[in-house]
């Protein structure tokens, strides 16, 4: 396996495909000390072995170079006889087969949400970030659930490139803003990067149309990562789920959530203003937040059992959180599942 | 309604914009917040928002009811008019009836602390600022003991401090007429304080005192002739009717038809409270005796009084107080003249009441007549005292009745002679009738005398008690007129239908000299057929024939009668078609509307006729005055002056044994004035019971005091009793709005904790 890529801090502006002037990249920002120490002794594995180009397209996903021995098993008629070891044949006369464990090459596709509502945060730049910066480039000091989507997207893909896997971006709001099609090659990650600079617009989200031209690139079966705090009507999102599925790909669903987004942690009376256009709302807060958290929870709630109807794996990732523990988790849990699913 | 302290009550008011202003404040403390999830705000907001606007209006309510009626019982509300300073009359009516000489257990009686307590309210009058005071007796009434507002105090003072209680029954709807007429006339504020125990005797039913007054000139006998002592029954008293309102005169103060009080009255009229001791009381409520006049020869039944006591005082509420234990005590009887003085030993017998009984009753001798004095009669008042033991009786004027009794030896009747000979060999005369009915018995020892129609004078009637007269018309207009004034002297006359066919002219003349005869038909009727007769319902007039009426009246048939428009309670026998066929048309004038006839009707030859006329003519001993009165109803001026208004100018509100005087002042007789037992009733009342006897129209403004008095007028007490229910409804709205705020804010306060945490 190759060496992983080195980040490299950039305060270059962000050449691409980004429809909003893009900010001073600094991949710190993103790959926080602590968060890579975490992530280091994981290797990301995909829950499915998805064929990769490196590996051609034949009926056995073993078939290929780098095969490791896994163990023998009993030869059952119609098996393939090319696979039965004649050493154990010679000395105990009888039939086995030996299997093998091949490491395939994983296409990773992250899909990044830039819509108007990820444009909100109540955490402090300056403790989120790591750095010790006070303030964003563009002077936003709160920590937004962006940020953290772009952090955990630039995680995600430079964990990906170490394994020489194939990573691709998309970050939408109506419809896709930018995409990075998939490569392993150096420099990828730099791209990744200065695309993932852009600001969020103030857009609602079409996750339905988004799917469909995400799709519409991807000729091979993917794991598509999906973050975004997807708030808009479960029953679009259920149509995404759908189409992933049917095209079978992999999902993994990261649902960004501000913490106090979800408590509704305010004390005086608000007049709230939608990030995406909608009409303003008075309200005491402490009188709807039973009704706001029950709406809140049953949303997630839904969210996560639709992801999981389909086998898709679902995360709430909260920007008060470190990267590293929620990734940590979902990547030991993975993990977990890709041991199982790997012997044949 | 007014308050005592108007600033307060502005400033609380003005505090009720607190909320407001805090509502409105609170309103511009909303900030603007970018958010992004709006979708779960707006169904979040969409949920709450109908409650919660609910919640805040109600709060606000809340809050707002509760600042006001916060500042309203600060401020001592009260209903009426302004107390503050300034000129003011003050008009004091003291119950000085018979209930207010109730003593209690201390030895002191009711009455002493009622003109403590009109004393003190004097003490709080301003002669500085021109107050005035006038004060009226409830029971003594015109003129009044002060009766125009004066503020000479000290004077006041003494005239009350002289005032002693009556033995009658107070009238307060006249007693409050005169107050408000008195503080009318002053032109200030004026305040009417009523000052009773507000026991059951003082709400008496007062209803005939004023007709009384005019009406009692006749002269002798009893008032109604019942041969009855000539008490009041107490069952009358509106108090004893069971739970309803008191009725009655002194019922209804302010009903308009009774005496317009609420429509006129312009003062304010606060009464003191009622008593809430009880205080047990024995009474003589009736003295029976089969007849007022007394002969020489009359047996032992005839002489033979009955006498009813009971007991009263416990609570008119509850029915608890001290008439529940068993009780014993005596009567004692004797006869007392008209000086006053003791003429006959008394004689006692001894009564008891059982457990829970309220009503007793003892049979006693009348004493014989110390002395006779050949054929003139002589009139005593049979005294009735009762001795209990310490504790029972707190009223002691209602423990004697006097009855008024008419001793003779015989008495004296005179039959007007038919003139000429009969036409009908065969028939009786009428005078022959009356001649056989009034002949002299043993038990009715009368001198019959015959008088000729033309021979009816003066001179004649001398020495009569009785005249029967079957032919009035033979008797010349002279002769009517003897006749008249020798009924208006004491005389009985006794008038029968003459028998003549067509128009009785004799009935103007008869008329012109017996007023009471007004009625009386001038042509005879004959019936269709013969009708039977009852007894009417004044058969009480006869009381020893009053069992045996019925079956004697009912052979009597008569075919043919003058007709009369006549008083029903005065009928004593009627057809059975409800003619009157005799009829007690004044005291001593007795009219038979029918003919001592065949023709007429079969009467003089029925056993009726004797004892009828024998009971008649015991009705009618020669003038003598003897009358038994009762203290405040039977009052009359000197005079015989009644006031307007229907107050009389009384006297006789004392009881006592005297002698009576005519205009002139000549003695008349005896009269006995006996004091009105219904005022002995010693029940308490409550408040409400007291306003619906008074208060019968309910357009009264009643302001209620304490007659212990700490030192507050009427109104700061009215003021704090009204301030403390205002306070009671303040708590409850405070508690309603806690409620409210508590659902409001619990979950506020909770979802604030849990983001601290």
């Amino acid at each position: 396996m190759d060496p992983a890529p080195t980040p490299t801090p950039s305060t270059s502006p962000a050449a691409g495909p980004s429809p909003v002037p893009a900010r001073g990249v600094d991949a710190s920002l993103y790959l926080h000390p602590q968060t890579l120490a975490r992530l280091k002794s994981f290797e990301l594995r995909a829950k499915m072995i998805v064929e990769g180009v490196m590996s051609g397209r034949h009926r056995s996903p073993y078939h290929g170079f780098s095969v490791e021995f896994a163990q023998h098993r009993p030869y059952s008629p119609g098996d393939d006889l090319r696979h039965l070891d004649w050493k154990v044949f010679g000395r105990t006369d009888k039939l086995h087969l030996k299997q093998y464990q091949q490491e395939t090459n994983l296409d990773l596709v992250c899909l990044v949400d830039a819509s108007g509502s990820m444009n909100f945060g109540t955490r402090a730049f300056k403790e989120a970030s790591g750095v010790g910066v006070e303030k964003s480039v563009d002077g936003r000091s709160e920590w937004t659930k962006f940020d953290h989507a772009t952090a955990l997207a630039a995680a995600i893909s430079y964990i990906t490139l170490q394994q020489n896997d194939r990573v691709g971006l998309g970050v939408f709001g109506a419809e896709l803003m930018a995409i990075i099609n998939r490569s392993s090659q150096r420099g990828t990650w730099r791209k990744i990067v200065e695309t993932l600079a852009m600001h969020p617009v103030d857009q609602q989200t079409d996750l339905s149309r988004v799917v469909d031209q995400v799709l519409g690139q991807l000729n091979h079966r993917c794991l598509i990562v999906l973050i975004s705090d997807l708030l808009t009507d479960p029953d679009v999102i259920r149509a995404a789920f759908a189409r992933i599925r049917h095209r079978g790909h992999d999902l993994i669903v990261f649902q960004m959530v501000d913490q106090a987004e979800r408590t509704l942690a305010l004390d005086d009376l608000v007049i709230f203003d939608g990030l995406e256009g909608e009409e303003s709302v008075r309200a005491d807060p402490a009188d709807i937040r039973d009704a706001y958290t029950a709406a809140f929870d049953a949303h997630i709630a839904r969210i996560r059992k639709e992801a999981t109807a389909f086998g898709f794996d679902h995360s709430v990732v909260s920007t008060h959180d470190w990267l590293g523990p929620p990734l940590a988790a979902f990547i030991a849990r993975r993990q977990a599942l890709m041991s199982r699913s790997r012997i044949g | 309604m007014n308050v005592l302290h108007p600033t307060l009550l502005a400033a609380g008011l003005a505090a009720i914009g607190v909320p407001i202003l805090i509502h409105l404040l609170l309103r511009r403390r909303y900030r603007h917040v970018q958010w992004a999830a709006m979708r779960f705000v707006q169904v979040a907001q969409k949920q709450q928002r109908r409650r919660r606007r609910l919640e805040q209006i109600l709060l606000l309510i809340a809050r707002c009811l509760l600042l006001a009626l916060v500042a309203f019982a600060v401020a001592r509300p009260f209903f009426g008019d302004d107390t503050g300073s300034g000129e003011k009359t003050l008009v004091l009516v003291l119950d000085d009836g018979i209930t207010a000489s109730a003593v209690g257990d201390d030895g002191r009686s009711e009455l002493a602390g009622h003109l403590e307590a009109a004393l003190e309210q004097i003490g709080k009058l301003d002669f500085q600022a021109g107050d005035r005071v006038a004060v009226f007796g409830a029971a003594s009434l015109a003129p009044g003991i002060v009766p125009v507002p004066t503020s000479d105090f000290s004077a006041a003072r003494a005239a009350i401090e002289a005032i002693t209680p009556t033995d009658s029954v107070p009238n307060f709807p006249a007693a409050l007429r005169l107050a408000r007429d008195a503080a009318a006339g002053t032109g200030v504020r004026s305040e009417i304080v009523v000052v009773s125990g507000w026991r059951a005797g003082s709400l008496a039913p007062t209803g005939d005192r004023a007709s009384v007054g005019a009406g009692s000139g006749e002269a002798g006998g009893d008032a109604d002739g019942t041969g009855r002592a000539g008490l009041p029954s107490p069952a009358n008293a509106g108090v004893d009717q069971g739970p309803d309102t008191p009725r009655g005169a002194n019922a209804g103060l302010g009903s308009g038809s009774d005496s317009g009080l609420a429509g006129d009255m312009s003062a304010d009229l606060v009464l003191m409270d009622p008593a809430t001791d009880t205080r047990a009381n024995l009474r003589i409520t009736r003295v029976e005796v089969p007849r007022l006049t007394l002969l020489g020869d009359d047996d032992a039944s005839a002489r033979r009084a009955l006498i009813t006591i009971d007991r009263v005082g416990t609570s008119a509420e509850s029915g608890v107080g001290s008439a529940g234990a068993s009780l014993a005590g005596e009567v004692t009887v004797s006869l007392v003249s008209s000086t006053g003085e003791t003429v006959s030993l008394g004689r006692t017998v001894g009564f008891a009441f059982a457990e829970g009984e309220r009503e007793t009753r003892v049979a006693v001798d009348i004493p014989p007549e110390p002395t006779t004095r050949g054929l003139s009669p002589r009139a005593y008042a049979l005294v009735a005292a009762l001795s209990a033991p310490a504790g029972t009786d707190s009223i002691g004027s209602d423990s004697t009745v006097r009855t008024a009794l008419r001793f003779a030896t015989g008495i004296n009747a005179g039959v007007v002679r038919a003139r000429g000979v009969s036409t009908d060999d065969a028939a009786i005369r009428p005078s022959a009738w009356l001649n056989a009915a009034l002949r002299p018995t043993e038990s009715t020892p009368i001198r019959l005398r015959e008088l000729a129609p033309s021979g009816i004078d003066e001179d004649a009637l001398i020495g009569l008690d009785l005249l029967a007269i079957a032919r009035p018309d033979l008797l010349t207009a002279r002769s009517w007129t003897s006749l008249g004034e020798f009924s208006r002297s004491g005389g009985c006359v006794v008038l029968f239908a003459p028998d003549i066919e067509g128009v009785h002219p004799w009935v103007d003349d008869a008329l012109a000299s017996l007023p009471e005869l007004e009625g009386l038909s001038r042509e005879a009727r004959s019936l269709s057929s013969s009708r039977s007769v009852t007894p009417g319902l004044g058969g009480a007039a006869l009381p020893v024939l009053n069992t045996e009426m019925e079956r004697l009246a009912s052979s009597v048939r008569v075919h043919r009668l003058l007709g009369m428009n006549a008083d029903p309670g005065s009928v004593v026998l009627s057809t059975d078609a409800g003619e009157p066929l005799l009829t007690r048309a004044g005291p001593q004038t007795w009219v038979f509307t029918t003919a001592l006839s065949p023709d007429w009707s079969n009467l003089p030859a029925r056993p009726l006729f004797v004892p009828l006329m024998q009971e008649i003519a015991r009705q009618c001993p020669e003038q003598i005055v003897a009358r038994t009165l009762t203290a405040g109803l039977d009052a009359r001026s000197p005079a015989g002056l009644a006031s307007t208004d229907g107050v009389s100018m009384s006297r006789g509100l004392i009881a006592s044994v005297r002698s009576s005087r005519d205009d002139s002042g000549q003695s008349t007789g005896l009269e006995a004035t006996n004091a009105d037992v219904r005022g002995g009733d010693t029940a308490t009342l409550t408040r409400e019971r007291v306003e619906a006897a008074l208060n019968e129209g309910g357009t009264l403004e009643i302001r209620w005091s304490n007659a212990d008095g700490d030192g507050n007028d009427a109104a700061p007490i009215a003021g704090t009793r009204l301030g403390l229910m205002i306070f009671a409804a303040a708590l409850l709205v405070a508690l309603l709005e806690s409620l409210i705020a508590l659902r409001s804010v619990r979950p506020r306060a909770a979802a604030r904790l849990g983001a601290a945490s």
